[in-house]
């Protein structure tokens, strides 16, 4: 007999194509449900738009349905609760911030920008030096959950998981 | 209701395929990124639109004749590569979509799950681009002639986006608030007036050439072969 935690440690152990954490550490998987051989997976995506979802959903049903006492898997993308950054894991974190990349609740907190002109305001700490004078370069990053800010100290641009509620 | 949502959805499939025509051409890099990204977002919200109405999404993208699509022609106008065109244009139908999509949230059934999800990566659209308008109108008197004359030529288009829709006039008086206060920062005016339901545009299938153009260009491979897959 498989169990929950049995298919969400196996879930624990695909990554997200994008980034270098797995798809339970992101907090993508909204529930998990066993019936009669058939897993069921629900997942919340970052942005509707993000092109990982695809790779992601397949990734699941392939990976769950091998597994000893799973005969097939399904999964569904639910849009209620909306994922935000907060859904992260503390094992998560430390995995992003290791490859250069921050979260907003493991720092101070929003860095969505002065909406008078300037585009550029930045509370994050650098993941590299640890300096506070970072600015927010762009809020549109390498994907759609990511933003890129600029070390003014160490002179390194680093990635932040886009604050979002 | 489900009137509101196709004309949301083809906006937003229309503007992703006319804004991704900037993908690599964009003038500085962050903006080409920007740019791409958002118009990623609008071709995902039309899809996850298009699902809420039951149907097939590529189905109603590419399997539709031209005058059954409900999009206004705000989103097909030709830019003429501007850039302050391109940025004016995404400005103005990202607040519409906001204003419908607050709408949309609060209504029945399968919509207000997925309207209140799309609002936030609406939001975070909106934001960018007040920043921008205020932006680009105090950046000197090249950037303001430039801007000034992206909303003087897309402002005739902007009053049609508000063709056939719910409750137009409270949402157009909603929306001219929402835009009012960037545009005045930035040192720029805009005509606003709400045109007279008398004219028909694309939002009751009366689609000016640049659409039909446009509509066939992506529409060409759905013609040939409706099952082919990437």
């Amino acid at each position: 007999m498989v169990s929950i935690e049995d298919v969400r440690t196996v879930l624990d152990g695909i990554d997200d194509p994008e980034l270098p954490c797995s798809i339970v550490q992101l907090g993508l998987v909204e529930s998990i449900g066993i019936e009669s051989g058939v897993a069921h997976i629900v997942l919340l995506p970052t942005f509707t738009g993000c092109p990982a979802l695809q790779m992601i959903e397949d990734d699941v049903r392939r990976t769950v349905a091998a597994m000893d006492g799973v005969d097939t898997c399904t999964v569904a993308w639910q849009y209620e609760p909306a994922w935000t950054p907060d859904r992260i894991t503390s094992a998560g974190r430390e995995r992003l911030h290791a490859h250069g990349v921050t979260t907003p609740a493991a720092c101070c907190g929003a860095a969505g920008g002065d909406a008078t002109v300037s585009l550029t305001t930045s509370a994050v700490p650098c993941p590299y030096c640890g300096s506070a004078n970072t600015r927010l370069d762009s809020p549109y990053g390498p994907t759609r959950c990511r933003q890129i800010h600029m070390c003014e100290d160490c002179r390194n641009q680093f990635e932040h998981m886009k604050p979002v509620s | 209701m489900s009137n509101d949502v196709l004309a949301l959805a083809d906006d937003k499939l229309m503007l992703g395929h006319t804004q991704s025509d900037w993908t690599g051409l964009g003038p500085i890099l962050e903006e080409d990124i920007a740019s791409s990204a958002m118009a990623q977002d609008d071709l995902s919200h039309a899809t996850v639109l298009y699902e809420a109405l039951g149907e097939d999404p590529d189905a109603l993208a590419f399997g539709r004749a031209a005058a059954d699509y409900r999009c206004c022609d705000l989103v097909t106008v030709p830019d003429e590569l501007d850039w302050a065109m391109a940025t004016v244009r995404r400005f103005i139908c990202a607040h519409f979509a906001t204003i419908v999509l607050e709408d949309l949230a609060k209504g029945e059934g399968d919509i207000p799950e997925r309207a209140s999800r799309l609002l936030i990566e609406q939001r975070l659209q909106t934001e960018h681009l007040d920043a921008w308008i205020r932006r680009l109108g105090r950046g000197g008197d090249d950037a303001k002639g430039r801007m000034q004359h992206a909303f003087d030529t897309l402002a005739p288009h902007a009053g049609m986006l508000f063709e056939a829709i719910d409750n137009r006039a409270d949402r157009h008086a909603r929306w001219c608030a929402a835009i009012a206060s960037p545009i005045a920062d930035a040192g720029l005016t805009m005509h606003t007036d709400l045109p007279d339901e008398s004219v028909h545009g694309g939002r009751r299938g009366a689609h000016a050439d640049h659409f039909v153009e446009q509509h066939a260009e992506m529409t060409q491979v759905w013609a040939e072969d409706p099952t082919a897959a990437w």
